[in-house]
């Protein structure tokens, strides 16, 4: 299926309203987030996650099958301990849905969003 | 070195030690981070020490234990749970050093081994005079030895472990392992006379 | 008992006297050149050994090439004990550098593992098994001496009969499996009840993950209630 990405403008709407969330410690650091934040790392290796998704995938992601009319948005967040963990999900959503109707005008898109961690 | 050679001491600590390593590597291969940099605490240090004595350079000893533990990350989903972390990751960086050296260029001519230098945490004036000169003659004269004959003598003069316990940690056995600590041993000896 | 192992291929061996330990034998040192005996006709390595050794050696003791030969032993040993001694101390040994280092590396990389479902059966939330994994550690270990190893939680299928839509990952409530170490103290069905009650709440409080079964397996018995990490 060709997947259809969505403008840097969507996704950066979408991210600030999941890190703007109550519990959310961080997004899922993309690779190249890290790289700059290590020196030490320069000679590593980026690797892909083996999942098949991109080197450079970081927390949020926003595609839209061909054909379909509606959004999907994938947010990977690692969460603040003491925040119950489906709670701030549900928050993540409802932010997350109110950003893209204001930033893209669309009501209802799929959001999947995934805890990778907790701190 | 009396006293030091032989079998890992078999205390009570080092039995608990052994069984929190067992847990935290469990924990690691499931993934869980904490545990393994619980891991790399707890093993580092010595493994670093292990790593400079073998290859004569802290700089490249601590890229060669960092390497390591990277590498056992990555294979630990698939450790045995009846196999010793700490005698694992020890073969890890053994192995890993004596590759390092393999790669050097070989310094088989003595004249064109360069003086050590001094190591940087040398600090004390009053263990310099003629012990120091002969410590110097030793690592000058240690760096004439080949790959395989350095690691076997590092491990059983300096970290004290039995032909055994090196013939696992090599992979060899421990007859060739005596062979090589004896050459080495020759070697070392005439070196450092010839230089007296 | 193969001396020559070293000399396979890909083994390069460039160092003094490797070259000649070309033949195998029962000694480490079986070449013409290191066969050569002492003038007491001794040799080299068989003098060595038995001073390393500790075996009592009366012909070393007396004759004087078997002397001199373990005293330039002797003397590398005493170098060898006065190049450790200018080591710094393992304790002393800073590696927070090394460690900070290598756990840079290993954040980064993303393990393959089961993502479990947060929430109702419609929800589209989840949560990677290594943190749901840790959150279940941490709560056993709350009880005195007790220590979380191996944990996998996964949706198991007997108690799930809606099969996955394509593309989508199966929804339902989780089994846990964990095993834990506990000191004598616990009496062994209490500690298992215990553990389970604390799992389940904080899979219920912390989570909001739907758990239908929590096996616990007591894998060891430990002595010391004071079995917290260090």
């Amino acid at each position: 299926m060709t997947e259809q990405l969505a403008s840097g403008d969507l996704t950066d709407a979408v991210a600030r309203a999941v890190l703007g969330t109550a519990g959310v410690a961080f997004l899922r650091p993309g690779v190249a987030q890290l790289l700059r934040a290590s020196r030490a790392l320069a000679r590593v290796r980026p690797m892909g996650d083996r999942l098949g998704r991109p080197p450079r995938s970081s927390g949020v992601r926003v595609t839209r099958g061909e054909g379909a009319e509606q959004w999907h948005v994938e947010v990977y967040v690692v969460l603040h301990r003491g925040h119950r963990a489906v709670d701030v999900t549900r928050e993540v959503r409802a932010a997350v849905t109110a950003a893209v109707r204001a930033e893209a005008g669309m009501r209802d898109p799929r959001v999947s969003v995934t805890v990778t961690g907790l701190v | 070195m009396p006293g030091e050679r032989g079998r890992a001491p078999q205390d009570g600590a080092d039995e608990a030690a052994r069984r929190a390593d067992g847990l935290l590597a469990v924990r690691a291969g499931e993934g869980d981070e904490e545990a393994f940099e619980e891991l790399v605490r707890r093993h580092a240090p010595g493994l670093l020490r292990l790593a400079t004595r073998l290859l004569g350079s802290r700089t490249e000893a601590e890229d060669a234990v960092q390497d390591s533990f990277v590498s056992a990350w990555r294979k630990l989903p698939e450790f045995r749970r009846d196999a010793r972390f700490g005698t694992w990751i020890h073969r890890i960086v053994t192995n890993r050093c004596l590759n390092v050296l393999r790669a050097r260029r070989p310094a088989v001519d003595l004249e064109g081994v360069p003086e050590p230098q001094a190591p940087e945490h040398e600090a004390s004036p009053a263990r310099v005079a003629e012990g120091h000169a002969a410590v110097a003659d030793l690592t000058r004269a240690m760096a004439g030895l080949s790959p395989e004959q350095r690691v076997c003598w590092v491990l059983r003069e300096l970290n004290g472990l039995s032909y055994e316990s090196i013939a696992e940690s090599v992979g060899i056995s421990p007859e060739a392992v005596r062979g090589r600590v004896f050459r080495a041993r020759r070697y070392l000896t005439e070196a450092m006379a010839a230089w007296r | 008992m193969a001396v020559n192992e070293e000399t396979g291929p890909g083994n390069q061996d460039t160092g003094p006297g490797e070259e000649r330990a070309a033949a195998t034998g029962g000694n480490p040192a079986d070449s013409p050149a290191e066969r050569e005996p002492l003038p007491c006709g001794r040799e080299l390595w068989s003098v060595w050994e038995r001073w390393e050794s500790g075996e009592a050696d009366p012909h070393a003791a007396a004759c004087p090439h078997c002397t001199e030969a373990l005293n330039t032993l002797r003397h590398l040993e005493d170098v060898v004990s006065a190049a450790r001694a200018t080591e710094p101390r393992e304790q002393d040994t800073d590696a927070s550098a090394l460690v900070g280092r290598v756990m840079d590396v290993v954040r980064l990389e993303l393990r393959p593992g089961r993502t479990l479902p947060l929430g109702e059966e419609d929800e589209d939330a989840w949560i990677v098994e290594a943190a749901a994994a840790r959150t279940v550690r941490a709560a056993a270990e709350t009880l005195p001496g007790v220590r979380a190893g191996s944990c996998r939680i996964e949706v198991r299928s007997q108690d799930t009969d809606t099969t996955a839509p394509a593309g989508r990952l199966r929804r339902g409530p989780v089994g846990i499996r964990l095993e834990v170490e506990a000191p004598l103290t616990w009496h062994l069905q209490e500690v298992a009840e215990q553990v389970r009650h604390r799992v389940l709440e904080a899979a219920e409080t912390e989570l909001g993950m739907r758990v239908t079964v929590v096996d616990v397996t007591i894998t060891d018995i430990t002595e010391d209630v004071e079995g917290r990490r260090p």
